[in-house]
């Protein structure tokens, strides 16, 4: 996929519009959930998104990193994030209607996945920021530490460290509230 | 391997971080170890968890994108232009002090404006002239007559050290100035890469709006 990804944009720096637009139809998902993960708000996320390829199409002319347009598409939308962070106050994520019923989901079911999904999104989004950017990004975006290292420019055993942190923190934070593991049958 | 050395993996061997060199003998700690069994066990209900929550949807508005590069370009335009002008106003201002070699004094009661090419160093020095016949004294005359050869000499190496600095300077400000001309020289060129980009961004506007009238 990152040979793609070169090809598209070396067709655009050409004058190929339509390998601009492949490349949004291809990362506006994956920049939609990081953004929405990371900054920890429904609302403005097709705002952030739509700001990241602004910022993509304006940086296209000057993108040299051949095979490694991932790291580079997700720093642009981290800049963003941060800076829509430094604006306003996060507030952890509303996703009630994103779990929507199915049509044969019990009420309470549906109450408990609710619930369930606004108390992991309220730890995921209170997690310190360098714990929850490589959280999103090792877990949901599936990069591995060393393009994480590239994107921001920290050791990777270092952010090994944090993810590992990061998932302890969780647990700890969830496992009281009834989140814990099944207990091992004797 | 023990419980710490077995702990710190276990993170690694949940998202198939870890080399399989060290996967087989933390397998084997967790067959032997209830208590890492259970905290392998709870990294993985998070994991669980952290998949339970759903993705936004979220679509690029392309048009809008377009406009607002668009306009984002025409702001860097008007930018460029105006550091464009005020260089070029710099680099004239420039020209016009150091070109023509302008000097511009300032005193109380009047303010003098000199420019024009410096003394030639190889121009010969004036001998000191005679006194001519005329009946009426001649002040500069007597005063050129009172001065000696050794003293002209001084005069005239001192001229030939004033000249010569002026000369560096000179061609110090000359290569300043072309710098200055190659700047604003370029800036013109992106001016004019900056107006076709917009060009070719209202004519991309133009297809997709024709494109959405089709459809």
């Amino acid at each position: 996929m990152g040979c793609d990804d070169a090809q598209l944009i070396r067709r655009w720096q050409q004058g190929d519009a339509s390998a601009f637009e492949a490349v949004v139809r291809r990362w506006q998902e994956p920049v939609a959930r990081f953004l929405a993960r990371y900054v920890g708000r429904q609302a403005p996320v097709g705002d952030l998104c739509q700001e990241v390829f602004l910022r993509v199409y304006h940086a296209g002319p000057r993108y040299r990193e051949a095979g490694a347009f991932a790291p580079w598409l997700y720093r642009i939308a981290l800049n963003v994030a941060r800076d829509a962070h430094r604006r306003g106050r996060r507030a952890p994520v509303p996703l009630p209607e994103d779990v929507a019923a199915d049509g044969v989901m019990a009420a309470d079911s549906l109450c408990q996945q609710r619930e369930t999904v606004r108390i992991v999104a309220d730890a995921v989004a209170d997690l310190p920021e360098p714990l929850r950017l490589v959280l999103v990004l090792h877990h949901y975006e599936r990069l591995n530490f060393e393009e994480i290292a590239r994107l921001t420019r920290t050791p990777a055993s270092t952010l090994k460290s944090r993810f590992a942190a990061a998932l302890q923190r969780l647990r700890v934070r969830l496992e009281p509230l009834g989140f814990g593991p099944e207990e091992e049958s004797s | 391997m023990n419980c710490p050395q077995a702990r710190e993996r276990l993170a690694a061997r949940l998202y198939e971080d870890l080399a399989p060199e060290d996967a087989v003998p933390l397998d084997r700690h967790l067959a032997e170890c209830p208590a890492c069994r259970r905290e392998a066990e709870a990294l993985r209900r998070v994991h669980e968890l952290l998949d339970s929550l759903p993705a936004p949807a979220a679509r690029v508005d392309l048009p809008a994108l377009y406009r607002q590069a668009a306009l984002r370009h025409e702001r860097q335009a008007r930018r460029w232009r105006r550091g464009a002008i005020a260089l070029l106003g710099a680099a004239a201002v420039l020209l016009l002090i150091f070109g023509l070699r302008l000097e511009i004094r300032v005193e109380p009661h009047q303010a003098t404006f000199r420019w024009g090419m410096p003394a030639d160093p190889d121009w010969p020095v004036p001998r000191p002239v005679r006194p001519s016949p005329d009946p009426l004294p001649s002040v500069a005359n007597d005063a050129l007559a009172a001065v000696t050869p050794e003293q002209m000499l001084v005069c005239r190496e001192l001229i030939h050290a004033l000249a010569a600095d002026v000369d560096r300077r000179d061609g110090r400000l000359r290569e300043e100035v072309a710098r200055l001309q190659e700047l604003y020289r370029r800036t013109g060129g992106r001016l004019a890469e900056t107006e076709r980009q917009l060009a070719a961004i209202h004519a991309a506007q133009m297809i997709l709006i024709q494109k959405g009238g089709e459809r």
